[in-house]
């Protein structure tokens, strides 16, 4: 038995080492990396029951799992555990192909490149560490370790205001990072298990009477909260994806924001079904609010990257909508929607980013017309805000409309808020796509030409995967519903 | 008896105090040499080091142990008040102590050869250290007050050793006058407890605490030894003297106040504290003045509950606004040491426990972070923060090596202090009840001080070179003096040793923590 | 133009005379009909559909006779039909509503929400940085570097700390219980 697991943390930190002391032929190792990185998950999702083709038999719980012991006292043990199942399979592949795809778009990046190719493959190592970690110090660990690179990518590379976004995305993630410690910390010891193994907490909070599970869900509810974003704690994201870098922004929606869904369902609901279900309303309550918020603010913007900033947080509110219906039903559109929005994000932010480069501005009523100009830029541009609005055959449709079922299924004609901010959304992509992309010129400089080549292979790796999986759902949907996730309320 | 037998387990006490003698005879019969004098510092606190370890039952050193293990965390039979009695936390502090003098004094073999004042420095860091060695055996009031008086004097005339510097000079005195007043106080606690429980063993009390006659004068002895303690560990509103005189002293001086002097206090506070106070529970009523019988336990850790959360906080508020280096670092010591009142205050073993690691990684980080300090002085850095800028692309393994302690002090994984401020608060969190909002109140001053370590970060690597040098260059520039950089073997080796621990700790912290946990439970239970 | 429109409409009556066939409406229909019978052939959608064809073919006789061989029909300014010609001018006035709801409506809520966003939100948050940064100012002051400055703070302290343990601890204690 392979420790797959294990190897693939090992190539992410050997790769980020050989990254930050490559110099000037950083991006190659970075690259290196990625490739490497998006082989061992194609390997890992092969072996993995549930894919097509595998045969044998389901393994109950987590599958790849390893652990060794780390600091163990007669009160307190503390384990390296690391394991998969469906849902961090999906979101570790989604990881590959952004780190892939963001390596290859930054390729050009003068300043200080080693240094920023390093922090990227770090932010990337995180985030696998959290989808794998099954233990809470370990968890924790990767979790914090995702803050600090992405802090530095938006102080050092980001736009005019990136000073006070990077503090404040700092300072807001990391405030609710401790709430959420307090949280898990109350959730080993009171639910008396002296062991921090998600499996052993897992079997000791079924103990809790449904008070102290509420008392114990809310701290780790507002702890994912704010990194979903969820309306009220979002304020950091928009500045934060504005000011960030191209490849910073794409990993902050791309990956981070699912760091948050993936918390709440894998710590918060799996562990503490009946403090979930006592605090669904509030749930409800906050994801309508976000996906109302989230649209209409986006309709207001001119900058076209906080646009795609505020329709970011209307998604991740369906995806809150989504897990918070605690059906299986609801628990695939959610996983779903997190690797359809990984993907479309990825791939509007970098058309922001190309749009920025190219035209010297990213304010939509100041630039119209660009498609004869940047004929690929406004391909690929085209199909992320089609894929963002969820027409069929794009990857967001499937997700959109499970999740529109499920909702259907869990609250019947409150479905209809969902559906009519649906129309906004497409309202403002079109409305974006007919200004920047049809229509007259207009503030089009003389000597704009089309995108460079690795800017277009990096968006059309992004294009390609959302048309594979929208056509083929079918092969991610596998993998989550055959997944055995523990005790999900209603598998 | 013969003396060999009788002597024999306190080698590491007579050790350095032999090596203390020898410094000062040397000094008189004419060597001068820093080297000379210098050598004999690291050697005795290693050696002792290493004795220390033999009798905390470390395997390797079997053949060097001194203390039977029969003789470790005994009660005392009735009848007996012995002035000291070995424990195994005792024995974790006393290596503690010994690491942070080793740290010092090989660090300060770095310095020019002819320094006036050598014996003077490495004598009294030897004394003082015999000083906290006692303490970390004493297990009566009165021997406890002595051995820190002995620590607190030498501590004084080294703050002002240089005899020349008219800052430090100031900070000495201050540290005297605010240091005479403490003990007074604490004298005065003593003799109320006296009158209270009718001895000053703390065995003894310990085992008579259950009745106390009058509540109110035990109460207020204890209020005056907590505050002459306080002063030790330099606890809020009694703090005020360590800004003024870890910033004036020289900086290896101030490695060891806030590395080893600061410790004393810790566990002179456990030894009152834990055994005698916190765990003895008669079921009395809640009104002191109403004479027996009174729980002292809840109340005291209501009182050290408020002294620890207004340490931290006030110590992270003033380290915010800071400007001067040695100033920031000062606050940011008052504030770890809220953190380690706080395992004092939960008293359960797995709080003593993170409260001990707290101290382990203190010593390092702060230690270090002087130790880094005094360095860089030698270079010619001015004392402000901003006099950094730069120094990141100048000294590269330096400023990695400082970072690192930086980064432990704010708790970032993968470092010593992570791991201590978790065992820490995940104690808190297990002792349920009013002492998660402890941890809450810790977990949220550690939040914030990541803000004025990281803006020391980002003065040292991202802020440009400053055009002009912000002191006079010293003799570096002109001759090679020292080798190393400019820094000197001695102290990068004490500094190495202090980056590699912290992050080697960081990663496997078990057999250090199984080892404190072990020696906290044995106290707990044995109580002094 | 006459020619494609000619295709287009006999496609279209075509395809609606589709339904009456038998092997279309099995294509169609998946839902209960009343034994064996077809719901479109139903009374209700006969009605419906019968009504609707009226009114169609009733409109286009209508403009037939009034414009249908070159007339024009000039409206006097003060006529009552005025108001109605301006309605199907303005296409029912749904733009107008369009641009109200989405131009102004939904642009007021999103500058609330804006406003909230940065002021009520933020502005805790800054709020709280500022009073911070202001405690944090007002104790500094209080480290004057006088040496007797200090010893009154000992003082001070310890008369704090007397009365937390004889006074407030026991209080809290006697009210709450230990911790």
């Amino acid at each position: 038995m392979l420790p797959l697991l294990s190897l693939i943390l090992a190539t992410l930190l050997l790769g980020t080492v050989a990254t930050f002391l490559a110099g000037a032929k950083a991006r190659w190792a970075a690259l290196g990396t990625s490739v490497a990185f998006l082989a061992e998950v194609g390997f890992l999702f092969l072996s993995y029951p549930g894919w097509p083709g595998y045969n044998g038999a389901l393994v109950p719980g987590f599958s790849d799992q390893e652990s060794y012991a780390w600091i163990h006292l007669s009160w307190m043990q503390v384990n390296y555990t690391v394991g998969v199942d469906g849902i961090s399979l999906v979101l570790i592949l989604l990881t590959a192909i952004l780190q892939l795809a963001t390596v290859v778009y930054s390729w050009t990046e003068a300043k200080r490149p080693a240094a920023y190719f390093g922090l990227v493959t770090l932010t990337c190592l995180g985030s696998f560490g959290v989808f794998v970690a099954l233990d809470v110090l370990l968890f924790f660990l990767f979790w914090e370790a995702v803050l600090v690179p992405m802090f530095f990518l938006i102080g050092f590379w980001g736009g005019p205001r990136r000073r006070y976004a990077a503090l404040k995305f700092f300072v807001y993630t990391h405030v609710a990072s401790i709430v959420m410690l307090v949280g898990l910390l109350a959730l080993v010891f009171y639910s008396g298990s002296t062991s921090f193994d998600f499996a052993s907490i897992y079997a000791a909070a079924r103990g809790l009477s449904p008070v102290v599970q509420v008392f114990l869900f809310l701290p780790l509810l507002f702890g994912f909260a704010v990194k979903f974003p969820v309306v009220p704690f979002h304020t950091w994201l928009p500045d934060a994806h504005v000011e960030a870098p191209t490849g910073g922004s794409v990993l902050l929606a791309g990956i981070l924001l699912k760091l948050g869904g993936y918390g709440l369902i894998r710590w918060a609901v799996e562990v503490l079904p009946i403090g979930f279900s006592h605090v669904r309303p509030i749930i409800f309550f906050l994801a309508f609010l976000s996906i109302l918020w989230g649209s209409v603010l986006a309709l207001s913007q001119r900058d076209l990257k906080r646009m795609v900033a505020y329709s970011s947080i209307n998604h991740m509110g369906i995806v809150l909508l989504a897990i918070g219906l605690g059906s299986s039903l609801g628990l695939l559109a959610a996983v779903l929607l997190m690797f359809a929005h990984g993907i479309v994000s990825a791939l509007l932010f970098m058309s922001a980013g190309s749009v920025h480069h190219t035209f010297g501005t990213r304010d939509i009523p100041a630039v119209g017309g660009i498609t004869p100009t940047t004929p690929t830029l406004s391909t690929m541009m085209m199909a992320g805000s089609l894929a963002s609005l969820g027409l069929p055959a794009l990857i967001s449709f499937p997700a959109e409309f499970i999740a529109l079922l499920a909702t259907w299924d869990g609250l019947g004609y409150l479905v209809l808020l969902p559906l009519a901010v649906l129309v906004v959304t497409a309202a403002f992509y079109l409305w974006m796509m007919q200004r920047m992309l049809f229509g007259p010129a207009r503030g089009i400089p003389a000597d704009a030409h089309d995108i460079p080549s690795h800017e277009g292979l990096a968006m059309g790796l992004l294009v390609a995967m959302a048309v594979l999986f929208g056509i083929l759902p079918g092969l991610l949907v596998n993998v989550i519903a055959n997944s055995p996730v523990k005790g999900f309320p209603g598998t | 008896m013969d003396l060999l037998s009788v002597a024999a387990p306190f080698a590491p006490e007579l050790i350095l105090l032999a090596a203390a003698l020898l410094v000062f005879l040397l000094d008189v019969l004419g060597v001068r040499r820093l080297e000379a004098l210098g050598a004999i510092g690291p050697t005795a606190t290693g050696l002792a080091f290493v004795l220390v370890l033999a009798d905390l039952g470390f395997s390797p050193l079997a053949g060097l142990r001194t203390l039977g293990a029969g003789s470790i965390d005994q009660v005392p039979g009735v009848g007996s008040a012995p002035l000291y009695a070995f424990s195994s936390l005792g024995l974790v502090f006393q290596a503690l102590f010994l690491v942070a003098a080793f740290l010092v004094s090989l660090a300060s073999l770095s310095r020019p050869s002819r320094e006036r004042g050598a014996a003077i420095f490495f004598g009294l860091l030897l004394l003082a250290t015999l000083g906290m060695l006692l303490v970390a055996i004493a297990s009566d009031l009165i021997f406890l007050l002595l051995a820190i008086e002995l620590t607190s004097i030498s501590t004084y005339i080294l703050v002002g050793y240089t005899r020349r510097d008219t800052r430090s000079l100031e900070a000495a005195m201050k540290f005297y006058i605010i240091g005479a007043l403490s003990s007074t106080l604490s004298f005065f606690g003593a003799s109320l407890l006296f009158g209270a429980y009718g001895s000053t063993n703390l065995f003894a009390i310990r085992a008579v605490a259950g009745s106390v006659g009058y509540p109110v004068l035990a109460l207020l002895g204890y209020g005056f030894l907590l505050a002459g303690l306080a002063f030790k560990t330099t606890l809020v509103p009694f703090h005020a003297w360590a800004v003024d005189v870890y910033d004036g002293a020289p900086s290896d001086v101030s490695a060891f106040l806030a590395g080893g002097s600061k410790k004393i206090g810790v566990f002179a506070l456990f030894l009152v504290f834990i055994g005698p106070v916190l765990f003895v529970r008669v079921g009395g009523g809640s009104n002191p003045f109403a004479g027996a019988p009174f729980d002292i336990g809840p109340v005291m850790q209501v009182t050290l509950a408020a002294v620890a959360i207004l340490t931290m906080t006030v110590g992270n508020i003033l380290a915010l606004l800071q400007r001067e280096m040695k100033r920031m670092l000062a606050y940011s010591s008052i504030s770890q040491a809220g953190y380690m009142l706080i395992g004092i205050t939960i008293g359960t073993s797995p709080a003593l426990a993170g409260a001990t690691l707290q101290v382990l990684a203190h010593v390092l980080m702060k230690g270090g972070a002087f130790l880094v300090v005094a360095a860089v002085a030698g270079l010619g850095v001015g004392p402000l923060i901003d006099d950094w800028r730069g120094l990141g692309a100048r000294r590269p393994a330096l400023s990695v090596a400082f970072a690192l302690m930086l980064l432990s002090l704010a708790g970032v994984p993968l470092t010593i202090g992570f791991v201590s401020k978790f065992v820490l608060f995940s104690a808190a969190v297990q002792a349920e009840g009013f002492f998660v909002w402890l941890a809450i109140a810790g977990l949220l001053n550690s939040a914030l001080s990541v803000f004025y370590y990281a803006r020391v970060l980002k003065t040292v690597f991202f802020d440009p070179a400053p055009p002009l040098p912000s002191a006079p260059t010293t003799a570096d520039a002109a001759t090679p003096a020292l080798r190393a950089g400019g820094i000197g073997y001695a102290r990068a080796a004490a500094i190495g040793i202090i980056a590699v621990a912290i992050v080697g700790l960081g990663i496997y912290p078990q057999p250090v923590l199984g080892a404190i946990q072990s020696a906290a439970a044995h106290f707990v239970n044995v109580g002094a | 133009m006459r020619a494609p429109m000619l295709v287009l409409s006999a496609f279209a009556v075509a395809g609606g005379a589709l339904v009456f066939l038998p092997c279309f409406q099995r294509l169609l229909l998946f839902g209960n009909g009343v034994a064996g019978i077809p719901p479109a052939f139903g009374t209700t959608d006969i009605l419906l559909s019968g009504a609707s064809v009226a009114l169609g073919v009733g409109g286009i006789l209508l403009a037939w006779t009034m414009w249908g061989r070159g007339q024009v029909y000039p409206l006097p300014t003060s006529s009552a039909a005025r108001s109605v010609r301006n309605l199907l001018l303005h296409r029912y006035y749904f733009k107008v509503g369009y641009d109200w709801i989405g131009a102004r409506g939904v642009y007021t809520v999103a500058r609330a929400a804006d406003f909230f966003d940065q002021y009520v939100i933020d502005g805790t948050v800054h709020g709280f940085e500022r009073a911070f940064g202001a405690l944090s100012n007002r104790m500094r002051r209080l480290q004057t570097g006088l040496v007797s400055d200090y010893a009154s703070y000992v003082v001070a302290g310890l008369v704090a700390l007397f009365v937390l343990l004889l006074l407030v601890a026991p209080y809290l204690v006697g009210r709450f219980g230990g911790p």
